[in-house]
């Protein structure tokens, strides 16, 4: 017990990821957003969060996942990146999870460098596999450089 | 040479003379003149004009004389001489109205006179319609009329002057007998003697002649005219007639020998025996054709008497059969009695039945409006299951939205644990009770949310049974109009049941009416028996009248008396009484098959009745 790193679970397409639990700051359920002109395909729109607006974007676009409606599930992370606060929106919000680093592999030899840069590991909670996130890679310069336009 | 016209001479006479005058006067008147103016005296004068007139008139009167006289005369003279050589077939001139002109008035006269006796001569020798010939001294014909012409087949300009008279006509009396030289040798008449002629080209025959003596003014002798007229036809006719005489007493007396023999055979008949037959003589006569007739009469009368004595047999053979058959009718005329009060008994059952069979189709009747009624109460209830259903199903989605309640709390409470945790997390040291909590309070979130989908599972399950439910109520619904259609059609049905029975009910009313005319009819049956047996034994008592007036008579071997084959109809010949038997054994039987038929059919309409009953009552009890 003496590395113990607490991340929260989400699903995305059925397959579990993980964020670290620090590094999000609040959690709320999916609200419509606002649609701003000529933003980025993967920014799905502003959301006014107690008087703070901030873009919020989907990561399945990203990740190559097939885009899907939201429904009663859908929830919003709300989490700084380099500074800003950003929406990230997955399809379930699942567990607060103790993940001891031992547990913790890492990114497996065929994910290319570029693509698995914003994967951090793989985690293992008893018979599960855990896809876990870097949250501060996330999204890379433009894409950055694309929330700043947007605000 | 013809007279010239006694006006034409004269015309001509009196212009010559005129003209010899006038020529002679004017003359005269010349010369006087001359001489007057060259004498100068009247003297002389005179004396010349008498020479010269005395000279002129003798000149005058020779030439009117010689014309008037002298020619005149001497046309008469040849016209007397012509006359007298017997030529009188000439013209007598008119001369005029003196005494020559009268001379030749008195010869026309007298010519003309000549003429028509001759002329009634040849009349009479023409018109004679038979033979007539003369002949002269010498036997010699002189004339020949057409007739004789004809007859001889000569004709006169062969004969006249030429042929003696028996080369002409060849009679067998002209050697001996002769009456035409009788005539010419007495002188007198001879008449209706009978000769036989044979004309050498004319047709032979028996004549009749008569001959007559021709004499002249004075009684001489000049020939004789023989007249003969043709008999052979009468003759002939004679004969005829005396052949016909023999022949007819011939007839007679054959027409008597067969008349007695007849009246032989006619007498044995009229005693009653026909054996005999008219004998033939096959001539082929009248006398045969009377026979003929007279032994087909007998040869009928014989089959007639056969025949009558044959159906006289029929007759009475057939009226003892006919009393039998009597008999068997009376006997079945009373078992057709007995089978109709049978009936009768039967009918009134069958009345009974039928009535019961009406007061069952009517309490089926009511049944079946009664299960029509209890089938539209099922149908209510059915009704009320079914909007308790729909409440149900109400409550369900009520439940159900309280449940998308739960599960929204259950998310936001999820929510709020996690960013609990969250904030715990940011806490570090100092949060960690409170992540603790955090954490009962999102496994909390998780047991609710799984209890509240539990319910859901469950709500749903429910709902799906309450819908299949549903489907079942409606299913119910439709075979419970179907059963009220049924029902409502079975009602129809006894309806039309109840009808029938009805209609069966007057139909017995009217079997019965039927039967009570038919048992009349049975008794005028029984009755007509009766009239029938007097009958048939009248009938008997006739026959053995007619065997008997038969008996007399005595017919020929070939013919064979035959009884006539009367058609019986065959139940009164063929079964005997002792087979009526068989029939009244055999009329119960139809008797009881009318009774089954009867039952049966009651039991028939009962049957389903019944069964129909017991079916919709348990029917209706499963509802």
């Amino acid at each position: 017990m003496a590395d113990t790193i607490q991340y929260i679970t989400f699903f995305l397409d059925q397959e579990e990821y993980a964020l670290e639990l620090l590094k999000i700051k609040e959690i709320i359920a999916f609200h419509p957003l606002t649609r701003v002109p000529r933003m980025g395909g993967f920014i799905k729109g502003i959301l006014n969060l107690r008087g703070v607006i901030l873009p919020v974007f989907d990561p399945r676009e990203k990740f190559d996942l097939p885009s899907r409606s939201y429904d009663s599930h859908t929830v919003i992370f709300i989490m700084e990146l380099a500074g800003r606060l950003v929406g990230l929106i997955v399809d379930m919000a699942s567990d607060v999870i103790d993940l001891p680093s031992e547990n913790i592999q890492p990114t497996p030899a065929f994910s290319t460098p570029i693509q698995s840069d914003y994967i951090q590991g793989i985690g293992s909670i008893d018979d599960r596999l855990v896809i876990l996130l870097n949250a501060d890679r996330l999204l890379d310069e433009q894409e950055i450089a694309a929330l700043d336009k947007t605000i | 040479m013809s007279l010239p016209n006694l006006k034409e001479i004269r015309k001509s006479l009196r212009f010559k003379i005129l003209a010899i005058l006038v020529i002679t006067f004017g003359l005269l008147g010349g010369a006087l003149m001359f001489f007057f103016n060259y004498f100068q005296s009247s003297i002389q004068q005179i004396f010349y004009m008498g020479i010269f007139g005395g000279v002129a008139i003798i000149i005058i009167l020779y030439f009117s004389l010689y014309k008037l006289i002298t020619q005149r005369i001497r046309a008469l003279n040849k016209l007397t001489r012509e006359i007298a050589q017997g030529k009188l077939d000439l013209e007598i001139p008119d001369l005029g109205e003196d005494s020559l002109g009268r001379l030749a008035d008195n010869l026309r006269t007298m010519v003309q006179n000549h003429k028509d006796q001759m002329e009634y001569a040849n009349i009479l020798k023409g018109v004679i319609p038979v033979p007539l010939f003369f002949v002269d001294h010498d036997m010699t014909v002189t004339f020949l009329n057409k007739s004789a012409c004809t007859t001889s087949g000569l004709s006169p300009a062969e004969v006249e002057g030429k042929m003696k008279c028996w080369d002409v006509f060849n009679s067998n009396k002209c050697q001996d007998g002769c009456i035409l030289k009788k005539t010419l040798q007495t002188g007198k008449f001879n008449t209706a003697d009978i000769q036989y002629i044979q004309p050498k080209k004319g047709r032979a025959m028996t004549i009749m002649c008569s001959t007559s003596p021709l004499k002249d003014s004075k009684g001489n002798l000049l020939g004789a005219l023989e007249i003969f007229r043709d008999i052979s036809e009468q003759v002939q006719t004679e004969n005829l007639l005396k052949e016909a005489a023999k022949k007819k007493e011939e007839d007679r007396k054959y027409l008597e020998e067969r008349v007695e023999k007849l009246t032989g055979v006619l007498q044995k008949a009229a005693s009653g025996d026909l054996s005999s037959q008219a004998p033939l003589e096959a001539k082929e006569d009248i006398m045969d054709q009377l026979s003929v007739k007279t032994n087909e009469t007998f040869d009928n009368m014989g089959k007639l008497i056969a025949q009558t004595k044959g159906a006289a047999l029929g007759v009475a053979q057939l009226a003892s059969q006919i009393s039998g058959g009597n008999q068997d009718l009376s006997l079945r005329t009373q078992q057709q009695a007995g089978t109709m009060e049978e009936i009768s008994a039967t009918m009134e059952e069958m009345s009974a039945s039928i009535l019961q069979t009406a007061n069952n189709t009517k309490r089926a009747d009511q049944m079946a409006k009664e299960a029509v009624g209890l089938a539209q109460e099922g149908n209510q209830v059915l009704q009320r299951t079914s909007s308790s259903m729909d409440q149900v199903i109400q409550s369900s989605q009520k439940i159900s939205e309280i449940l998308t309640l739960v599960n929204e709390i259950t998310f936001q409470t999820n929510l709020l644990a996690l960013n609990a945790a969250i904030e715990a997390a940011r806490a570090g040291e100092h949060g960690r009770g409170f992540a603790v909590v955090a954490h009962e309070v999102r496994s909390l979130a998780k047991r609710s949310q799984e209890a509240a989908k539990e319910i859901q599972d469950l709500i749903h399950n429910s709902l799906d049974k309450v819908s299949s439910v549903h489907k079942l109520v409606g299913e119910t619904h439709t075979s419970l109009d179907k059963i009220q259609t049924l029902i409502q059609r079975l009602s129809e049905h006894i309806s039309r049941v109840a009808t029938a029975s009805q209609e069966q009910s007057k139909g017995t009313e009217e079997i019965n009416q039927a039967l009570l005319e038919l048992q009349n009819i049975v008794q005028q049956n029984a009755t007509l028996v009766g009239d029938l047996a007097h009958s048939s034994q009248m009938l008997a008592e006739s026959a053995e009248g007619l065997q008997l007036s038969t008996e007399g008579f005595i017919l020929p071997k070939e013919i064979t008396i035959k009884i006539p084959d009367f058609h019986v109809p065959s139940p009164i010949r063929k079964e005997g009484p002792q087979k009526s038997k068989d029939r009244r054994g055999l009329e119960p039987p139809v008797h009881r098959r009318l009774e089954d038929d009867l039952i049966k059919t009651s039991v028939q309409e009962d049957k389903p009745l019944s069964a129909n009953d017991l079916d919709l009552e348990e029917g209706f009890e499963e509802f």
